[in-house]
């Protein structure tokens, strides 16, 4: 899967090197490296970590709901697939291959990639914007979906069957994305200030809209919110595929440019300085990020906090290099959407909108870590 | 090799939406000398450091580095031959100062590869060299501007580049640090052949390292040559409009000024 390769490929990045110790320099010259090699380790162990937890979050989740199904029948069904061996599936009731591999990993597996690729996205739009409250949503990118699946909705547009809102919603998003470049690009460039500013009118005049097509919705009114607040219901492979590239492809770029991100970090000037392009690589990775989560809206509707939360929360755990928090962040982001899913899905008794249930635990959580850490810093 | 100067810049000018800042400055610049680049505020000195450096375009004229033409570089190859200590510095994210420093090497490493034994090597000098080492683990978020100001020199001495631009680079330091981290560079300028282009403020300090001044007013270089010939009550008049004495040091000889009040 691309999601996987993108992730290897920073793995592989992190992997240590031996050094070889310098000859004629004083021992603690030769602190450095060792403390670089330790860093880089538990860049590596937390991959292998999350990544191993989120192996068995799949497996769990697969197995829990309506129809409780032991584990050891979930791993045979999946390992039956996987390796297209339909004589394994013999053993079990139909019903449960069925469940497993139609109903449930498609819906498992798109929370996980859209977990990830909104995490991925939080990560750009904070290096980008220099703002450590920026999200996958800054640009407007939600409010553009928003409006875009609101309006097919409204009009009933079916011209695309079931691709029609999630169409809707993408160019919505990605109307939004351009507009809001095309506000804040002065002569000399694309400054974040600037963007998080024509964001927040572009999103405010789209809101206003939405509220619009709200009011004279009539009936369809519940079906806009009910879209609005995200749902990974019924989601088929034809979805996990579709977010699977874009996060893939995006993973993939973000992963190129993680050590240029990293240089963003200290301002143009200084970026510039050391040999980075600073508009081209705030561009590509701008429009990048929007888009990934352009289709993460469109499939999933709006989800909020994975983006901001996620980020954040692994940035405290591995430092601020872009090169180890990507590849974490997404795995964290994938472990918390899915967690979350699984909850709406199988624990609660009643489905909640998932992007209520993320921003009901996740808003308060975050506010604790928030309040601990300035805490910690006062000290 | 010497007779190709390190720039060369002929007629340079640049100018902002509103206003016009260089306006036909030229000068040569050759490898090996530690230059002052001094004048009134506003008068364009980190402009023309900025188009020295390839941070930005000149609307006209034009700047040779080594020989060939400014814009015939790619910026990588520029961030190899070229650092730049900058004047204000702020890190958005708590890199350590370690990380920070190695962010100087950047440009010599291939985008996904791993800082090797050389890498940590200049790393750990240029830490030494600015006193920065007993914080190397700690967040350069959580330093002070001084602090602060020193890793990042550290960082452009770890890029171990042929040319060196100080903007203001010791404008937040104590002047223990200060005259340590000017003594530091004159010595890399004397030994290694590096060339150093600073701007000052303050004229005495300019005078106490720099084997040749510029001064820049009104978008041009109203004066250039060797501190000792053009450190002179005139020239100062005439750029800052302040009256003075010029002195020998009274330990190096140098030409210092004693200023009226």
């Amino acid at each position: 899967m691309a999601v996987r390769t993108g992730l290897v490929l920073v793995v592989m990045n992190t992997t240590p090197t031996p050094d070889n110790p310098v000859d004629g320099l004083p021992t603690s010259a030769n602190e450095a490296p060792d403390r670089h090699i330790r860093a880089s380790r538990s860049v590596c162990g937390t991959v292998a970590g999350l990544g191993l937890i989120l192996a068995a979050a799949i497996t769990a989740a697969a197995s829990l709901g309506y129809i409780r199904l032991p584990f050891p029948a979930v791993l045979h069904i999946m390992g039956a697939h996987l390796c297209d061996r339909p004589d394994w599936l013999a053993a079990y009731d139909p019903v449960w291959s069925v469940v497993v591999a139609e109903v449930r990993l498609p819906r498992i597996l798109c929370s996980a990639v859209v977990g990830a690729g909104l995490a991925m996205c939080g990560v750009v739009f904070q290096g980008i914007l220099l703002n450590p409250l920026a999200d996958p949503y800054t640009l407007g990118v939600s409010a553009g979906a928003a409006f875009g699946a609101a309006v097919a909705l409204l009009l009933n547009i079916a011209t695309l069957g079931v691709f029609s809102v999630p169409l809707f919603a993408f160019a919505g998003a990605a109307a939004t994305l351009f507009g809001v470049i095309y506000l804040s690009s002065d002569g000399s460039g694309l400054s974040s200030t600037n963007l998080i500013l024509a964001g927040i009118i572009v999103a405010a005049i789209l809101s206003a809209g939405l509220s619009f097509i709200k009011y004279v919705a009539d009936e369809q009114v519940s079906v806009i919110i009910f879209w609005l607040m995200g749902s990974f219901a019924a989601r088929t492979w034809m979805d996990v595929g579709l977010v699977a590239v874009a996060v893939g492809l995006g993973a993939a770029v973000c992963t190129f440019f993680a050590r240029d991100l990293n240089l963003l970090a200290l301002g143009e000037r200084p970026a510039a300085a050391l040999g980075v392009d600073f508009q081209r690589v705030t561009l590509v990775l701008l429009v990048t990020a929007s888009l990934v989560a352009a289709v993460c809206v469109a499939v999933s509707g709006i989800i909020g906090f994975v983006g901001l939360l996620v980020p954040h929360l692994m940035r405290m755990l591995v430092g601020p290099d872009n090169r180890g928090l990507l590849p974490v962040s997404m795995l964290a982001g994938a472990l918390l959407l899915l967690g979350a899913d699984t909850l709406t899905r199988a624990v609660l008794p009643q489905e909640i909108p998932i992007g209520v249930l993320t921003a009901l635990v996740g808003g308060p959580f975050f506010c604790y870590v928030f309040r601990k850490r300035q805490k910690e810093q006062a000290l | 090799m010497n007779a190709v100067p390190v720039f060369d810049i002929h007629d340079v000018t640049f100018r902002y939406p509103r206003c016009r800042v260089l306006d036909g400055a030229s000068l040569t610049l050759s490898a090996g000398r530690f230059y002052g680049l001094l004048g009134p505020n506003g008068c364009g000195k980190t402009t023309l450091l900025d188009l020295m450096a390839g941070l930005k375009r000149p609307d006209g004229g034009t700047i040779a580095f080594r020989g060939r033409p400014l814009g015939a570089y790619r910026r990588r190859e520029l961030a190899r031959e070229i650092a730049l200590v900058p004047q204000n510095f702020y890190v958005n994210f708590p890199f350590s100062v370690h990380e920070v420093v190695m962010m100087g090497r950047y440009p010599h490493l291939p985008r996904f590869a791993h800082p090797g034994a050389d890498d940590h090597r200049q790393v750990q000098n240029a830490m030494a060299a600015t006193d920065t080492e007993r914080f190397a683990r700690q967040s350069v978020t959580a330093l002070s501007g001084g602090e602060r100001q020193r890793v990042v020199f550290a960082r452009a001495l770890a890029q171990n580049t042929g040319v060196l631009m100080l903007d203001e680079a010791t404008a937040n330091l104590d002047i223990r640090h200060t005259l340590a981290l000017l003594g530091r560079t004159r010595e890399r300028v004397r030994q290694n052949g590096q060339t150093v282009i600073a701007v000052f403020q303050d004229v005495n300090l300019a005078a106490l390292y720099c084997d040749e001044l510029l001064f820049l007013q009104d978008g041009r270089i109203v004066s250039q040559g060797p501190t000792e010939t053009v450190m002179k009550v005139e020239i100062l008049q005439a750029v800052y409009g302040v009256e003075g004495r010029i002195r020998p040091h009274t330990e190096y000889g140098l030409p210092q000024v004693d200023f009226k009040r």
